[in-house]
């Protein structure tokens, strides 16, 4: 499956939460045993992707760790301001 | 309206769980005043491991999608293989466990953090029951029911 990228699925989220989509943006970074998913939002669109009490931060930790499971792989998503 | 908001989130799934590499596919059934979007696949050990918290988490963006869409009146229940009766069923027994314990300790029974519709399970589970009285404590991902004897 060529078509796995979980840098498109945090963006494909993200997008579909915010007021601005144009202003998310998400680097990966590939580290030896962990790729870390840096995800830049609008400032007023923060709230929207972290959710009430971080739920949404973590539903989208949830399917990184299950992504991650199969792919052998450590995902770490970290939200910037 | 409410078929244009079910394909969205078909496909927005679809979409995560391909990108994910995950042997997932969903599809939507409606159901009396809601609809059922099941999910197969070779991966479905992964989608209900840890409490079927993968489940819950494509379930929980699915409704935030709809919100965000103005659409929250369209009720969605995420499942797979019968996993939601199948877990109505153990949370009952181990809500009559919970109550027959309480009864003859006289000791409150505290179940681990449950999501809001677990919660609900439990809560009916023992409302016909007079010798017991349930509460749920705590916030947010800790919340959790405490069955206290009446």
């Amino acid at each position: 499956m060529g078509d796995i990228s979980l840098k498109e699925v945090i963006e494909t989220i993200a997008m579909a939460l915010v007021d601005s989509p144009e202003e998310v943006t998400v680097r990966e970074i590939d580290g030896d045993a962990t790729i870390v998913l840096e995800l830049r939002v609008a400032p007023k669109d923060l709230g929207k992707v972290i959710g009430k009490q971080g739920r949404t931060a973590r539903a989208m930790r949830t399917i990184l760790r299950a992504a991650g499971m199969k792919l052998k792989k450590r995902f770490v998503l970290e939200i910037l301001e | 309206m409410s078929e244009d908001a079910i394909s969205k989130i078909i496909e927005f799934t679809n979409r995560i769980l391909r990108k994910s590499g995950l042997d997932l596919k969903a599809t939507a059934e409606k159901v009396e005043d809601f609809y059922r979007i099941e999910l197969r696949g070779s991966d479905i050990n992964i989608l209900l491991g840890h409490n079927a918290e993968l489940l819950e988490a494509l379930e929980y963006m699915a409704t935030r999608l709809l919100a965000r869409d103005g659409a929250e009146e369209i009720q969605i229940v995420f499942d797979s293989n019968n996993y939601r009766a199948r877990r109505e069923k153990e949370l009952r027994l181990m809500a009559e466990k919970a109550a027959e314990r309480v009864r003859t300790t006289r000791i409150p029974f505290t179940f681990d953090p449950m999501s809001p519709s677990e919660r609900r399970i439990v809560h009916l589970a023992l409302a016909e029951d007079s010798s017991v009285k349930t509460e749920s404590q705590g916030g947010g991902e800790n919340r959790k029911v405490v069955v206290y004897p009446a």
